[in-house]
């Protein structure tokens, strides 16, 4: 029995390497040319034709929000370049947000037993067993329906709070005009949703990050603060946090990444990100949907790909300032969503 | 020298001395140690009781539990349960037909049983055991499912629900797995294109959004089948999950082998063990059972993704109380979705709890 | 068990797999063929509009949309629950016709030029339509007009995007916009005062805002800023298919003008009048000739009654959406609504 056993895995083993290669490559091939020539006919039943000459021409529609000018007469590419720029936006700030909470609950993680500790591990428990996307649903379902009108704006400062966004005085104050603010820059109720929903969900599994970076760091090194006079919080933010950040960065990298991508839920609540506008809007409105999915997936992976490069930047100069190659261990990506 | 007193017997146990400081002061210490952290504690604790009450007001106090539309939950003071118990069957099975409500009931509890043997009896649920309990389970309750033969047909677009969800979970489970297992050996073959083909498969997919896969899976993909091969949109979304996190899993597994010892291998060369043997007899058990708590937090992971199938329209456990509070009966009230969300959270996290404890169980029994 | 059955297992897996995806699907022949072959009709409907597509409590799908693919399923199949339903959206729908995942779209799309040239056939007008403005009467708004600076809630990829930039470039009105995946969604918002107004179907303006206890707060402005004609869909080159979908479309709007009732079909059957002969097949090859039993319109009729049936049923006065027949009035009551000659 074994014997037979024995000789069938050889039997595979002696399978020259080309064959399996070449067997791999022609199935390849196969699938794509057969793809691609029903791809063409389907194209032909819908009348639509391939191409991204499309881009040039005018979109012809509205974005909620744009850091540059755009409006129906603009082209697709500046659409394109519009809903990047919202994607890039909201990373950046959910990213900061998630990484000043994740900080407070991992601290608040390690504080002695009591009320803090306590309420710090439930917090990261509730909000990483919560599909995120139920999260900014919940949270964008509690912005419009909590904040006021326009016409009852709630006011700080010189800032506007209502049902239409957080209005913030920046080169002109914003005061209600008519049916709208006018002046000052919006952050609409779509970005504070998605926003706090991928800031809450991510720092659950940030704060578990830093917290394994600052358990890290020898006991010995806040001994010998505390024995120079630094202790407390000064000690927890010069000695702790910077030896243990180098620890957790290749890990929040990855949780960063993990963030990016699910910023494009933003279709979910008509944030004008990449996915809506581009694998919505665009591609329902020209049924250029190859073109489209095309170029949201090139957009994420670029993203991807340089969240990689930076931490990888970071990593190395914050290993170079050290002066000496860390220890690197075979990392287990466990926390992979 | 006289004896004045020979104890005969034993002295009878004593309770342990009483704590020296009383429980007050123990709880003062535990919240109010220092000035800083009093303010902290005072604050969280304020926060809690606000929170906590105004909370338990609308869950319980106020709530509304009985009526068939949104006319049994006037104003949003209080949860509307109502929407949820009067919709138990759209979002627990879907659209399965009433008389033929017994095959998912069978399927829930079967899961249920195979679970519980998992989790209670983890000793004798040997890993390949569990493993192919993940694989075949889906197989027959897919088969139990859809039916044919004796079975009446009941075609995916009438499934619904937790019962789509946990199909979804469990197709994904099992058709992820093994591809994961073949995709993190193709990246370690001695053969260059099936290094190239398996490391090009995983690291597209791990560089796009789940949502993108599905987006694709939705609209992209009817358009590269031939016509007449009509793959339902459950099928295509069903399959995008599969490989998106056969993605995620070939990862995790590549960890595992590249854990496993390079002396092993050695030592089973030098026994003469051919390459085959070497990686079914020691590389690929030791690996596996290494990542296995990395495997369920996958699991963890797909169960919350499934909740993005809503977005392309599959009625999962999402998608069914959404349209659920879009039906006439339900339309109009914000505070119906709203409760309907807050339920889903609760489901939601009670699963997924369970399961990352059972995770980090495993993680210390190993 | 071992690990190597496991690989073996899911090494046979992946061949099955292979073999599938090696099937080289022929053209489709006709979908009537298909569609008798499989014994079902495969509709596409919106996911949730109140009287058109919804779920009631137990799950199941109600609705205009619904009664239109049971009628299609009666006539080609004789039997109206041989229908399979699948809740698509604009995204999705259109590259399901081709491919075969939906045999027709009972949905709640217009009929514009680029559709139709685009491969997508419309074979007959089953509801006209236009779209409309919805305001709160707090709102102060009287007209379009009044709309310059306002939110605008809407589908995103829809023709309404397009109307609004149309409309409000043309008058030099500047406007925001807050698009959605879905017109629920797009609903919620702007209920939830995200936007100060919505454009949307008048007909789905009025099934949605008749659901609102506090309907009374909101009016939906006169003009109409669009003429939006919506049927049924089939992909081009099905003409066998095509022919049947317009042709039971057409006999329940005939049968309304004949006062062929679902109550009455039986008792008509007997009728000495020559077009309600040749409707319900008494007389004549009509249904023969388009390939399905010649009584296929008696089956349809029989199962969903006439186009007025649907109506009330689903929309009309007893309904909560309470939708005035309006344009879909018969041509004899003032309306739109006509079939072609059964001769």
């Amino acid at each position: 029995m074994h014997v037979r056993k024995m000789s069938r895995a050889t039997l595979v083993e002696r399978l020259p390497g080309w064959i399996v290669q070449a067997l791999l490559v022609t199935a390849i091939a196969w699938l794509v040319i057969r793809g691609v020539a029903n791809f063409n006919a389907n194209l032909k039943a819908l009348g639509v034709s391939a191409g991204f000459g499309f881009l040039h021409s005018q979109a012809g529609f509205q974005i909620a929000q744009s850091l540059i000018p755009f409006g129906p007469a603009s082209s697709y590419w500046t659409a394109i370049v519009v809903a990047t720029q919202n994607t890039l936006l909201v990373i950046v700030l959910a990213g900061a947000v998630s990484t000043l909470i994740a900080l407070v609950v991992a601290f608040g993680r390690l504080a002695p037993p009591g009320l803090v500790r306590g309420a710090s591990a439930a917090y990261v428990e509730v909000f990483r067993n919560i599909p995120v996307l139920l999260q900014i649903l919940f949270w964008y379902a509690s912005a419009i329906a909590l904040l006021p009108p326009v016409s009852d704006s709630l006011q700080f400062g010189g800032a506007l709070l209502n049902n239409r966004g957080l209005f913030l005085p920046f080169g002109s104050a914003p005061h209600v005009e008519g049916f709208d603010v006018a002046g000052g820059i919006a952050i609409l109720p779509e970005l504070m949703a998605l926003t706090l929903g991928l800031s809450i969900y991510n720092s659950a599994f940030l704060a578990e990050i830093f917290r394994a970076g600052i358990l890290s760091v020898p006991r010995g090194q806040v001994e010998a603060a505390a024995t120079v006079g630094l202790a407390g919080w000064r000690a927890a933010l010069l000695i702790t946090l910077p030896q243990a950040l180098r620890v957790a960065l290749p890990a929040a990298g990855g949780q960063y990444q993990i963030l990016a991508k699910s910023s494009a839920l933003a279709a979910a609540i008509g944030y004008p990100d990449i996915m809506q506008i581009i694998g919505g809007t665009i591609a329902s409105q020209t049924s250029q949907v190859l073109e489209a999915m095309t170029l949201v997936v090139v957009l994420y992976a670029a993203i991807n790909l340089a969240i990689a490069l930076a931490v990888g930047l970071a990593n190395r100069r914050l290993l170079r300032r050290e002066g000496r190659a860390m220890r690197v261990r075979p990392s287990f990506p466990t926390a992979l969503k | 020298m006289n004896t004045l007193f020979v104890r005969q017997t034993l002295i009878e146990p004593r309770a342990a001395p009483p704590v020296a400081v009383a429980v007050v002061e123990r709880w003062r210490r535990m919240l109010f140690p220092t000035p800083a952290m009093s303010v902290l504690s005072l604050a969280l604790i304020s926060l809690l009781v606000v929170a906590g009450w105004r909370f338990f007001a609308w869950a319980v106090v106020e709530a509304h539990w009985r009526g068939g539309s949104s006319a049994a939950c006037p104003g949003d003071a209080g949860a509307c349960w109502a929407f949820v118990i009067a919709r138990w069957k759209p979002w627990l099975v879907g659209n399965y037909p009433a008389d033929q409500l017994w095959r998912a009931w069978t399927c829930f509890a079967a899961f249920a049983l195979f679970w519980t043997w998992v989790v209670r009896r983890s000793h004798a649920a040997s890993l390949a055991r569990v493993l192919l309990g993940f694989v075949l389970l889906p197989v027959a309750f897919f088969a139990l499912l859809i039916g044919g033969g004796p079975l009446p047909l009941v075609v995916p677009t009438q499934w619904g629900g937790l019962l789509l969800t946990l199909v979804v979970t469990l197709a994904t489970f099992a058709t992820a797995l093994p591809l994961g297992l073949v995709l993190a050996l193709g990246r370690r073959s001695r053969w260059p294109v099936v290094r190239w083909v398996c490391g090009a498969f995983v690291e597209s997919l791990r560089a796009v959004p789940l949502l993108g896969v599905l987006f694709i899976a939705a609209t992209l993909v009817p358009l590269f089948l031939p016509r007449g091969l009509a793959i339902g949109l459950f099928a295509r979304a069903t399959i995008a999950f599969a490989l998106f996190n056969a993605a995620m899993a070939a990862e995790v597994f590549r960890g595992g082998l590249q854990a496993v010892d390079r002396g092993q291998r050695e030592a089973a060369t030098t026994v003469g063990l051919s390459d085959f043997s070497t990686l079914r007899l020691i590389v690929l058990p030791q690996a596996v059972s290494s990542v296995v708590p990395a495997l369920v937090n996958i699991m963890i992971a797909v169960i919350k993704e499934t909740t993005l199938l809503s977005i392309i329209g599959v009625s999962d456990l999402l998608g069914a109380i959404e349209i659920g509070a879009k039906s006439p009966d339900w339309m109009g009230e914000s505070n119906v979705l709203t409760s309907g969300y807050v339920f889903l959270a609760l489901v939601y996290f009670t699963v997924c709890y369970a399961l990352s404890r059972y995770s980090r169980r495993l993680e210390v029994q190993r | 068990m071992t690990i190597r059955s496991i690989v073996s297992i899911a090494g046979k897996g992946l061949l099955g797999a292979a073999a599938l995806a090696a099937l080289t699907g022929t053209a489709r022949a006709d979908v009537l063929d298909d569609v008798k072959a499989h014994g079902v009709v495969k509709c596409g409907v919106t996911l949730a509009s109140a009287g058109f597509s919804a779920e009631n409590n137990a799950g199941k799908r109600e609705g205009f949309d619904i009664d239109l693919c049971k009628a299609i399923a009666a006539a080609a199949l004789g039997d109206e629950t041989k229908i399979q339903l699948t809740p698509m959206d604009l995204k999705t729908a259109f590259a399901g016709l081709p491919t075969g995942v939906v045999d027709v779209l009972t949905h709640r799309f217009t009929w514009t030029q680029s559709r139709d040239v685009g491969g997508l056939k419309f074979p007959k007008i089953m509801f006209y339509d236009g779209q409309g403005f919805i305001v709160t009467k707090k709102s102060k708004a009287n007209k379009l007009a009044d709309l310059n600076n306002a939110t605008i809630c809407t589908l995103q990829g829809s023709t309404s995007e397009l109307i609004v930039a149309s409309y409000f470039g043309a008058h030099k009105m500047k406007y925001k916009i807050v698009t959605f995946a879905s017109a629920e969604q797009a609903w919620d918002a702007f209920i939830a005062k995200r936007c100060d107004t919505l454009i949307n179907d008048r007909s789905g303006l009025a099934a949605r805002l008749a659901k609102l206890p506090n309907r009374d707060d909101y009016k939906v402005l006169a003009e109409t800023v669009s003429n939006e004609p919506i049927g049924p869909i089939v992909a081009q080159g099905q003409t066998r298919w095509e022919d049947l979908v317009r042709y039971t479309l057409n006999a329940l709007v005939a049968a309304e003008e004949l006062g062929v009732t679902q109550a009455n079909v039986d008792a008509q059957k007997s009728s000495q009048n020559p077009d309600v002969q040749r409707l319900l097949g008494v007389s004549g090859d009509f249904g023969s000739k388009l390939g399905v039993s010649n009584d296929y319109a008696y089956k349809a009729i029989k199962a969903v009654g006439n186009y007025g049936d649907i109506w009330d049923r689903n929309v009309g006065p007893k309904t909560p959406l309470n939708l005035e027949r309006g344009r879909n009035a018969l041509v004899a009551n003032g309306g739109l609504m006509m079939s072609t000659p059964i001769r």
